[in-house]
């Protein structure tokens, strides 16, 4: 059958259909004849189904079928399989095999009052390809990803070293030190990149990410303006702080390592210390972190807090790493989106509040992420092109 | 067309799980496989279980399939396998399969046509309202209108317009399901 196109077929089904009940039209007669007159098989079957409209009685012995009957067997060995210890015993298996083939991805689904599930599955190399865009003061707008290693040339006579995974500002010499001016990096979804400021500062920028900074820092403070999620290894300076100005809050360094999380998407400005000290503040309030502590600074309400928190949790995407502690689905995914551009529906409100762990390597595709969910056997999950649907599995 | 989106919703929502899509689903073509598998095997109970297990598999792997014609695919090419494995295994069908795996090509084509064809009249003549499902089952068995009047005990003018309307709407219901 697949000699015709599946449009031909299936006009001919209807044809034949209409013939054989008798309502044809003059369209799908002719159409039913040429069909018959283009092999003595096809003559055969249909001389079979009209003749004395033996059709009917076949169609009669379709009723006849004992489909409730049927239905009920099929349901039972469809339920059968949907157990939870059904569901765990299999996974624990799969990691077991997997475990002895080098692995480089863990989950962990933690089920409630079931202990856990390990899963494991093959490392792919993440692809780092993707949407970079950096934006010179006049205005240029250079596309990263698509050069080579090269030098640009700024205005004032800066120059600019990039390859495919860096660019460095700390590299030129400029001579006359007057008005700073402004380069600006975007980073896309899907992309992680870093780049090195004039002072050595390095800022390795996650996804849809922006920051501005001046080709060679001058005043007293060396200042950038930001948004989104970055890892920020500041160069030390005790007499020139580095402030990073993001969402009605700076953060002032002197030189440290910390997680910066300011989506403009998102409620809250996450400033997570890895080791020295930094001090944030809006123009109200102000507050030292120490290492291992998080302030976070709620853009509605505009209070500031901090806590003590696991640095990992927070810092792991810059490892090339996704990790999550149960973690609402749809927190997850708002990660995830992020990083693969897709987009994601929960077709069940309960489907978005399941909470996931795990820590995966990042792979140039989301699918084994989304694998790795469907083996929880909680949810279907289905992708069409870049959008995501999940449901509760009934 | 709008029927043919109708159709493929029915597989969008199996996809995603949804156990009543799958019921009315399988009511279609429960039917359809056992007698399909009946062509190849001539034993009832083991053409149901063929259809059984063809349809079950279909589920467990519902993810992979997001329009009708790569379920039918799946499903008539999967039922005709595992025919011809039973039959192989048999050894007194020995032949037959022999039989069945030269011939079988254009035979299984012919056979999906076939189907497709019966599933649909059965769907068709289904929708129809009790009172025109008689009116073209007698009609079809060659009887005479004053014969089918008398036998549903109406007036015969009465018949004529029925018929003319339950021809319209199998017509109508033909036409829509592609």
């Amino acid at each position: 059958m697949n000699m015709y196109t599946e449009d031909y077929n299936k006009q001919l089904i209807s044809a034949i259909a209409a013939c054989l009940a008798g309502v044809a039209e003059e369209e799908e007669r002719m159409l039913v004849e040429q069909w018959k007159n283009r092999s003595g098989r096809n003559r055969r079957l249909w001389q079979r189904l009209s003749a004395g409209n033996a059709w009917k009685r076949e169609v009669d012995e379709l009723d006849r079928t004992a489909v409730e009957e049927g239905w009920q067997r099929l349901e039972r060995r469809m339920t059968r399989r949907y157990t939870l210890w059904e569901r765990v015993r299999p996974l624990a298996g799969y990691a077991a095999v997997m475990a002895g083939l080098a692995v480089g991805f863990v989950l962990l689904r933690e089920f409630k009052n079931a202990g856990e599930a390990l899963v494991a599955v093959e490392q792919k190399q993440p692809e780092a390809t993707t949407g970079v865009q950096l934006i010179l003061a006049d205005g240029r707008v250079i596309p990263i990803n698509e050069l080579g290693d090269v030098q640009i040339q700024e205005e004032d006579g800066a120059t600019i070293y990039k390859d495919s995974t860096y660019i460095d500002y700390s590299r030129n010499i400029v001579q006359e030190d007057t008005v700073e001016i402004f380069n600006e990096m975007r980073m896309l979804n899907g992309m992680a990149y870093t780049i090195t400021l004039s002072d050595g500062t390095r800022v390795y920028m996650n996804a849809e990410s922006r920051l501005r900074f001046p080709v060679k820092f001058l005043g007293s403070r060396r200042v950038v303006e930001f948004e989104g999620e970055a890892y920020f290894s500041v160069a030390k300076n005790e007499e020139r702080p580095f402030v990073i100005k993001t969402g009605g809050v700076e953060v002032a360094v002197l030189g440290t390592e910390f997680n910066l999380r300011a989506y403009s998407n998102e409620t809250e400005i996450v400033t997570t210390l890895v080791s020295g000290k930094v001090q944030v503040s809006d123009d109200q309030y102000c507050c030292a972190l120490d290492p291992g502590e998080q302030a976070v600074y709620a853009t509605q309400t505009k209070e500031l807090s901090t806590r003590v928190v696991d640095v990992n949790l927070y810092t792991a995407w810059c490892r090339a790493e996704i990790l999550f502690k149960d973690t609402r689905l749809e927190d997850i995914m708002k990660n995830l989106a992020r990083w693969y551009g897709i987009e994601y529906f929960f077709l069940d409100e309960t489907a978005a509040e399941l909470e996931f762990g795990g820590c995966f390597e990042r792979f140039d595709s989301i699918d084994p992420i989304l694998d790795m969910i469907r083996r929880t056997e909680l949810l279907n999950v289905v992708r069409e092109g870049n959008k995501i649907y999940f449901s509760i599995k009934k | 067309m709008e029927s043919e989106s109708k159709r493929n919703k029915i597989i969008l929502k199996i996809q995603l799980g949804n156990r009543k899509a799958f019921r009315e689903f399988f009511n279609g073509y429960y039917p359809v496989l056992c007698s399909f598998a009946l062509k190849y095997l001539h034993d009832r109970p083991s053409g149901e279980d063929v259809a059984q297990d063809v349809l079950l598999k279909y589920w467990e792997n519902r993810e992979q399939y997001s329009s009708l014609e790569e379920v039918k695919g799946f499903l008539y090419a999967a039922v005709r396998n595992r025919c011809i494995n039973i039959l192989k295994r048999e050894q007194v069908g020995e032949r037959y399969a022999r039989f069945v795996q030269q011939n079988e090509p254009e035979w299984f084509e012919e056979e999906v046509l076939e189907h497709e064809v019966l599933l649909l009249l059965q769907q068709a003549i289904g929708t129809l309202p009790k009172q025109m499902k008689r009116i073209i089952e007698y009609s079809l068995s060659g009887k005479r209108n004053a014969e089918i009047a008398r036998e549903m005990n109406i007036a015969e003018g009465t018949l004529h317009k029925l018929k003319k309307i339950a021809y319209q709407k199998l017509r109508e219901v033909l036409k829509d399901r592609f």
